[in-house]
């Protein structure tokens, strides 16, 4: 079947098997490999994107359900190459290591800081809970979207 | 995996399809897609209900809330009217899974007192024991939706806790809801629910009917925690074993019910 949707802010079609996931169709028919598959079952959030502005875990998404819908993908966040201010937190205060975590734990803070450009700690943490990440103690994305919260709050 | 999929434009749409063979609907999809991919429910085409508007709604009235089953987890969190009637509501779903989850994740999948089920021409309505037959088994027929689920405005007093292995995204261990209000020092309307502690949710039905028998003592709520911890019937398996699971009944309904000795003490 054949769906059309918007991918990161243009209109899109894809040629897709039913139960093909959103995440299978966004790394194999778009190449977009940003975004991780890592279990495959909702738990660890690497495969996380916005639909409709509100994050999910594309692997527990079926394509067809995107049809019309607008797609966000971590390559949406840096068009034009120019690192999105989250990105740019995340690399200052080493809230990446292996990295296999970071897209989605920046599509969740975007999603987060869409909805609330200044929450608080326990607000950060409550965002994040469904992105995992083995290396880096979680500390320090914290201190990474807080960075972000800030420097957008505030442009220099 | 199937290789059919359709998507209706309403809801009478959905219910003739229903009606004309099986389908695996699909809602959220945080139970549904997980059960594709390890290969189940091959030869049923899917019904995707997911965009269902007229399912999609937090209706409040005369002191009667009721939801459409397509109402998300997130909707629920942010509903205004549920943070004042219902914050034991809110504080449950606040513990379900992640963010994505809960934006995912569909309330006509889950709890609440009365469930209405939508057939071509037909609906039913039933209170939720009715409903829930055991884990994973319901009543619903092949042809049937779940329309929406109400309950009616719970009593001031609310108090929900979850126990699991870890703060975020775990499966819960047990899990306690009450609500109560009061009336010249007793108990009054009191509800205990017991989540992962039987083969549905249940109620304490004995814990309950005692503590509103006559006004209440410290006494009294270590004595319904020991008899709802009796009235659970749990399992040990990965995550506890069955007599842990019975104690921190006791431990969480016990916990629960101390601050009603301060409001109850108000009501007299
Ligand atoms: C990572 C993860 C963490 C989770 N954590 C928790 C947790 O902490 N606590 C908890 O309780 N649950 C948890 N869950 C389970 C989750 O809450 C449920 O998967 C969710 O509520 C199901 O809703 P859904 O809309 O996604 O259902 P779907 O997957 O779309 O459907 C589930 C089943 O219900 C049927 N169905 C759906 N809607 C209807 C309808 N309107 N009428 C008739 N049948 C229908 C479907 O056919 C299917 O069989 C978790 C799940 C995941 C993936
Ligand atoms: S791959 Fe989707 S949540 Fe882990
Ligand atoms: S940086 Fe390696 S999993 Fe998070």
């Amino acid at each position: 079947m054949e769906i059309s949707f918007i991918l990161n802010g243009n209109p899109v079609n894809a040629g897709i098997a039913p139960t093909q996931t959103l995440l299978d169709v966004l790394r194999e028919s778009f190449r977009l490999t940003g975004t991780k598959e890592g279990c495959s079952e909702g738990e660890c959030g690497a495969c996380t994107v916005l639909v409709n502005g509100k994050a999910v875990v594309s692997c527990l998404m079926l394509a067809p359900q995107a049809e019309g819908c607008e797609v966000t993908t971590i390559e949406g966040l840096s068009l034009g190459g120019e690192l999105h201010p989250i990105q740019t937190a995340f690399v200052k205060e080493g809230a990446v290591q292996c990295g296999y975590c970071t897209p989605g734990a920046v599509m969740s803070s975007y999603a987060l800081l869409s909805e609330n450009p200044r929450p608080g700690e326990g607000e950060i943490r409550a965002a994040i809970a469904g992105n995992l990440c083995r290396c880096t103690g979680y500390q320090k994305i914290v201190k990474a979207v807080q960075r972000a919260a800030e420097e957008m709050d505030d442009p220099v | 995996m199937s290789l059919e999929y359709i998507r209706p434009r309403n809801v009478e749409e959905a219910l003739e399809c229903l009606l004309s063979r099986t389908f695996k609907i699909l809602a959220g999809g945080t139970d549904l897609v997980i059960q594709l991919r390890e290969g189940r429910h091959k030869d049923l085409p899917i019904l995707d209900i997911s965009r269902l508007s007229e399912l999609r709604f937090i209706r409040e009235k005369d002191g009667k809330t009721v939801i459409g089953a397509l109402t998300t987890l997130s909707d629920l969190l942010s509903s205004e009217s549920l943070r004042r009637t219902a914050p034991v509501l809110l504080a449950a779903v606040r513990e379900i899974g992640s963010v994505q989850i809960r934006n995912m994740g569909t309330i006509g999948t889950r709890f609440c007192q009365i469930v209405s089920l939508g057939r071509k021409g037909r609906t039913r309505t039933m209170p939720l024991p009715d409903f829930l037959l055991g884990p994973c088994k319901t009543v619903l027929e092949s042809c049937e939706l779940i329309h929406s689920v109400s309950f009616s405005t719970p009593p001031v007093y609310q108090h929900f806790e979850k126990l699991g292995e870890r703060k975020a995204q775990a499966i819960s261990i047990a899990s306690t809801a009450l609500v109560s209000g009061f009336k010249n020092g007793r108990l009054k309307g009191i509800r205990v629910a017991l989540g992962s502690v039987a083969p549905t949710v249940i109620r304490a039905k004995q814990a309950e009917a005692f503590l509103e028998s006559r006004p209440l003592t410290p006494d009294m709520i270590l004595d319904a925690g020991e008899m709802a911890a009796q009235e659970a019937s749990p399992i040990s398996d990965v995550r506890a074993t069955a007599a842990y699971r019975r104690k921190m009944v006791m431990a969480m309904v016990t916990r629960g019910l101390w601050p009603c000795l301060k409001e109850v003490g108000e009501s007299r």
